[in-house]
């Protein structure tokens, strides 16, 4: 869903996907979901993607926490200040 | 999108075993930083969102340039750092839930101290109490019970290092009185029966309670040897005589 909302496929966010830092933590998050099971799953010895997802948790943890932070904080209430 | 990321990821630090150190702050300041720099680039280009506003997010517009500068520094040295402690207070309080899961961090003894972590260590506890209470029986009944059971017991007691209260190096009354009564021929207790178990006057194990004897005087810390026990007992027996 996430790769076809960023190849334009969704109407609303057409061309602009990449200028949100919400769908950038969400494609990092997806990486590091999808690279995790598959060191899990087939690679659980594999140092260098171990280490990649290990990179990419740190990223995301935190980012993912700021994302959902920052929107409910900041962005929601302007939102709802500029529908009404 | 906004939250349920968040709670995912919270999950995947409680049960995923990947190290959180707070030396790897870097990374996802250096992410936001990015994010930060590619937004300010668009914007200063000319960049519009998806509504045709010039800007991506309304409260970073850019318009009075020092909010937006406020907002980001808030965002990047206040509210970033506050969210990785908290992260990593959450992997913390799992990892303590489950201590000995990860090479980083080994299960911790409740204290560093060993007499303390002894006894907080239920097993071990148990091991040591039991010992120090044979330690205990042996005291008491070392100067009553006479010959080679009484001296066992005591040096059983013990563990090591002769018998009873005596402590190392001595030989027990019991023990005395026994070698007495039963003249040239000898009574095997107190010293000899831990010579002949160890091999030597020293006890090969350490254990709580008698290091706990030891510093409380009952033990002396040199080696015994043949020569103390004889001499002692010669010495008793010149006393007798005399």
């Amino acid at each position: 869903m996430q790769v076809a909302a960023a190849l334009g496929f969704n109407n609303e966010y057409a061309g602009t996907y990449f200028l949100y830092v919400t769908y950038w933590t969400c494609l990092l998050q997806a990486a590091y979901l999808l690279l995790a099971f598959v060191a899990v799953a087939k690679f659980p010895a594999h140092k260098p993607l171990y280490r990649t997802c290990w990179c990419l948790r740190n990223i995301v943890a935190p980012a993912s926490c700021m994302v959902a932070g920052l929107y409910w904080s900041l962005i929601f209430p302007s939102n709802m200040t500029t529908d009404f | 999108m906004h939250g349920s990321n968040a709670v995912i990821m919270l999950l995947d630090l409680a049960v995923a075993r990947y190290p959180l150190y707070l030396k790897h702050f870097w990374q996802p300041l250096l992410y936001v930083f990015l994010y930060v720099l590619f937004n300010g680039l668009y914007v200063a280009a000319g960049g519009t969102d998806s509504y045709g506003n010039h800007h991506i997010y309304e409260v970073l517009n850019y318009k009075p340039l020092g909010n937006s500068l406020i907002l980001l520094a808030l965002v990047l040295f206040v509210f970033l750092p506050l969210i990785f402690a908290g992260q990593l207070g959450w992997v913390r309080l799992f990892v303590r839930l489950s201590p000995g899961t990860l090479p980083d961090h080994p299960a911790r003894p409740p204290t560093s101290h060993p007499h303390l972590r002894q006894l907080l260590a239920p097993a071990a506890a148990r091991r040591q109490h039991a010992h120090l209470v044979a330690c205990l029986i042996g005291i008491i009944y070392d100067p009553v019970v006479a010959g080679e059971e009484g001296a066992e017991l005591a040096n059983g007691g013990l563990g090591h290092r002769g018998g009873g209260r005596r402590g190392i190096g001595w030989r027990s009354e019991a023990v005395i009185e026994g070698r007495e009564r039963e003249g040239e021929k000898g009574a095997k207790g107190g010293w000899q029966a831990i010579h002949q178990h160890n091999g030597s006057g020293w006890c090969k194990k350490r254990t709580w309670a008698c290091m706990q004897v030891e510093l409380r005087g009952r033990h002396r810390k040199r080696r015994h040897t043949r020569g103390d026990v004889f001499d002692t007992w010669k010495e008793r027996q010149g006393r007798a005589l005399g």
